[in-house]
């Protein structure tokens, strides 16, 4: 089950984020996305501080592949355009491998 | 997914094994083929390409099946054929054995899952060390020749090593694949893997603007990617990674510096490429622990999981498809089903046969129809059980090349008719004996280069297989230009075996004494041949299928082994005849002739009755006798006689009379009654009785 912690903005992401389970980690992302967007002025479409740079914890996922790399990608870009950007954490080696491998370590930021 | 539906895709996979397990055959099939055809010279790229094809897609395919041993093997067979094909070792002729090897190892380990065969793990594990050491012994030599030049300052060979290797090329890709790919299971970062194996790729995702986050489909693909690769490999060698994965439209690749410097070749692609590109990802960059967490390349099977998918394995919406494979059972059936058809138009035929023709006009003339269509249908029908012999053709290149190394013989397998079809059943029955023959070629026919120079031959022998059809038989001829049948030896051989032999004989009566079981001239007994199993094996077992043998021999010439098979099993043109009441059908290939004999034709030798006929006496088999039927027709001066030769030996059955000459579908009667002697079958003629068919070979036996 994700967990949101109050001090620094942190989501851990849990289970299969393959084509076999990004239907159901969906809404966990949309949930997000709402709660995030609340907590800010609308009208200046930008996070606060504390909020503009939250984690995600990556150290639960059992499985990824491009369709959930392609997600998550998506919601950091939606993410973006309120000024809020995402980072990465506790990136299993092999998921690090396989994102830059798939070509999307740049949207992450991620060290090469 | 939920568990329904991996419960379903699971099942979908084991439906799908039965397909693995014939592609598999048939990948192993055309691997050997072509390493058979190689010469010293080696194979070309086009050979190498699809040997490692081959590898490639067994390896694929046994990794979505789940048959992981099989990827063992294969992986490393791979590697070993993908090094060859690159330069990076190069090709000696002792390959070729390693890998006829490998392939009869995945051969056994296919067998061992489609049959339940015993599987040798000492033997995949001997063939895998083997090719792995190839590979390190193979990138060593490579490695040392070049730093030994460099040391020394031989510049030119590694000039020679350099220009010998296709250019480094940097080719853009732009990969914009279809909506669904994630749904088919396509696995990227394997193909990207693969690609990476080509030389030095980076790679980038672009995804489009986001939209509505809420209202995002997650399992459509809305990414594209751009590749930069550095190699030296083709471009029809990275289409061939996408073959199945993209359509023609949906990847470019560009080459964008046709030849850089190789050594730059990794910085110059900073420059030269997009900006945004990630850092290039080298192969040696992965840690150890990344390697073991990301899966291996399995080839280009792995990534298409949903093989139901409509764009699964290439497949196109609404490609036509060139070939079905179907179930030698659903054939069957329908050709029983065409059988039953034809049964009901005879009848009908017979019916109507007692209309009269004038006022039922139209009726005749739809019948006519109906027959021609039937017959048709029948033919139709009965040609999709027939396949090529080059099935068995295929299996000789090899075993006559170990088995030429084996006697030190050089000997030259030439095939003919390949193309020739006949029933499937014959083929998988044919393949024993011809393989007999073969072997009895090389072993006994053709002579050691040494003996067939003294002769004034070429050292290298020949040996020809050639199939056609004539009229509705099949003619295999096994040809060899060896010393031919010793004819001397052949009699010596028989009277010392108790074999009856007279010197009086003709050439074509002595060749057939090597069919008697246990007949053998061979000075020596060999594992390959000699011990005298084997001819009557052949004749048995062609006999078995309504053929006929017949030998050709020349001294010192050469050997020619016929062998005459019908077309099919199933259906038989025969000759109805009648006894008391019953009605049998006698198969024409066996008739010579009918005669009504005359009492002084009618002898008694040994208290046998015999009809004698142009000087030979022919023994009498009374078909009343044998099946215990009541007929008036009992003295055979009253009755008909119809001659019949079974490989030489004749005999003639006396019938109450002829009736009309058919051709019948072949019923079991063993699977619907029980074993009749001297039966081979039933038929149902068109007045909807049941007509015995007579086995000629049993009733000879029968009668004697």
């Amino acid at each position: 089950m994700p967990k949101k912690t109050s001090a620094a903005f942190k989501l851990s992401l849990a289970g299969d984020w393959s084509i076999g389970g990004v239907a159901d980690q969906l809404p966990v992302l949309t949930h997000t996305l709402a709660s995030l967007l609340q907590s800010q002025d609308p009208k200046k479409k930008h996070a606060s501080e504390a909020q503009s740079n939250p984690e995600i914890d990556l150290a639960k996922v059992t499985a990824l592949d491009a369709c959930g790399c392609q997600l998550l990608v998506c919601f950091h870009r939606t993410l973006q355009q309120y000024g809020i950007s995402l980072r990465l954490s506790n990136i299993p080696d092999g998921f690090m491998t396989k994102i830059r491998q798939l070509g999307f370590g740049r949207d992450f930021n991620l060290s090469h | 997914m939920n568990h329904t539906e991996q419960d379903a895709s699971s099942i979908d996979l084991k439906r799908f094994n039965q397909v693995f397990f014939e592609e598999c055959a048939e990948h192993l099939v055309e691997m050997e083929r072509i390493l058979v055809s190689l010469t010293d010279a080696g194979p070309d790229e086009e050979q190498l390409n699809a040997i490692f094809r081959a590898a490639h897609s067994i390896k694929g395919g046994a990794g979505i099946f789940g048959f992981q041993d099989m990827t063992v093997v294969t992986h490393v067979l791979e590697s070993l054929l993908d090094c060859v094909r690159n330069h990076e070792i190069p090709f000696h002729p002792t390959m070729v054995d390693l890998f006829l090897e490998a392939g009869d190892v995945i051969a056994m380990q296919l067998a061992g899952h489609r049959e339940g065969a015993q599987v040798s793990q000492e033997s995949i594990d001997r063939i895998r060390v083997k090719l792995q050491q190839v590979i390190d012994a193979g990138s060593g030599v490579a490695r040392s020749e070049i730093d030994h030049a460099a040391g020394t300052g031989e510049t030119e060979t590694v000039s020679a090593i350099d220009s010998a290797l296709p250019p480094t090329v940097c080719y853009d890709l732009e990969f914009s694949p279809d909506p669904d790919i994630f749904k088919r299971g396509i696995r990227l970062e394997s193909l990207f893997a693969e690609l990476e194996e080509l030389g030095e790729l980076t790679v980038t995702a672009k995804i489009p603007a986001a939209k509505d986050f809420s209202t995002l489909d997650p399992e459509i693909c809305t990414s594209s990617w751009h590749l930069t690769l550095v190699t030296k490999a083709s471009e029809a060698e990275i289409r061939d990674i996408f073959e199945f994965v993209a359509d023609e439209d949906q990847l470019v690749v560009r080459e964008v510096s046709p030849e850089p410097d190789p050594s730059q070749a990794a910085s110059s692609l900073e420059g030269s490429c997009d900006e945004g590109l990630s850092k290039v990802l080298h192969r040696d960059g992965i840690s150890n622990a990344d390697a073991e967490t990301v899966d291996p390349a399995l080839g280009r099977r792995t990534y298409d999981r949903n093989e139901l998918a409509p764009a699964a394995f290439g497949r196109r919406g609404g490609e036509a498809e060139s070939s079905i494979r179907v179930g030698v059972a659903k054939v069957d059936q329908l050709i029983n089903q065409v059988g039953e058809l034809v049964i009901t138009q005879l009848m009908l035929a017979q019916t109507a046969s007692n209309l009269d023709p004038v006022v039922y006009e139209n009726l005749h003339r739809s019948l006519l129809q109906l027959e021609r269509n039937t017959r048709d249908l029948q033919q139709s029908v009965m040609s999709i059980r027939l396949v090529p012999i080059s099935l068995v053709f295929s299996r000789f290149p090899r075993m006559v090349r170990e088995l030429a190394t084996k006697l030190g013989k050089q000997v030259e397998l030439k095939t003919v008719g390949e193309t020739t079809e006949l029933d499937k059943g014959l083929i998988e029955k044919i393949t024993d004996p011809l393989t007999h023959l073969v072997r009895n070629c090389i072993d006994h026919a053709l002579e050691t280069p040494e003996a067939r120079i003294g002769a004034g031959k070429d050292p290298a022998g020949t040996i020809i297989l050639k199939a056609s059809q004539v009229g509705g038989r099949i003619i295999i001829d096994v040809i060899d230009d060896g010393a031919g049948l010793n004819r001397a030896k052949i009699l010596a051989k028989a009277s010392e075996r108790g074999i009856p032999a007279t010197e009086t004989m003709t050439d074509e009566e002595v060749w057939q004494l090597i069919f008697a079981p246990g007949f053998s001239t061979a000075d020596a007994v060999t594992d390959i041949s000699g011990r005298g199993v084997g001819m009557d094996v052949v004749l048995r077992n062609v006999q078995a299928m309504s053929g006929k043998v017949n030998i050709v021999s020349e001294a010192g010439k050469g050997t020619r082994v016929t062998i005459s098979l019908p077309l099919t099993l199933a259906i038989l043109d025969g000759l109805s005849v009648a006894v008391g009441e019953e009605k049998f059908i006698i198969p024409l290939n066996a008739i010579i002739e009918s005669l009504q004999p005359t009492t002084e034709q009618l002898k008694t030798v040994n208290g046998r009755t015999v009809v004698q006929v142009r000087g030979d006496y022919i023994p009498l088999i009374a078909l009343f006798e044998l099946f215990n039927l009541s007929t008036p027709v009992t003295s055979p001066a009253k009755g008909i006689l119809v001659l019949i030769d079974v490989e030489g030996e004749k005999a003639a059955l006396l019938v109450d009379t002829l009736l009309d000459e058919h051709q019948v579908v072949i019923k079991s009667i063993e699977t619907n009654y029980r074993k009749v002697p001297g039966t081979a079958g039933a038929t149902i003629l068109g007045d909807g009785r049941v007509a015995l068919i007579l086995d000629v070979n049993s009733l000879l036996q029968m009668g004697k």
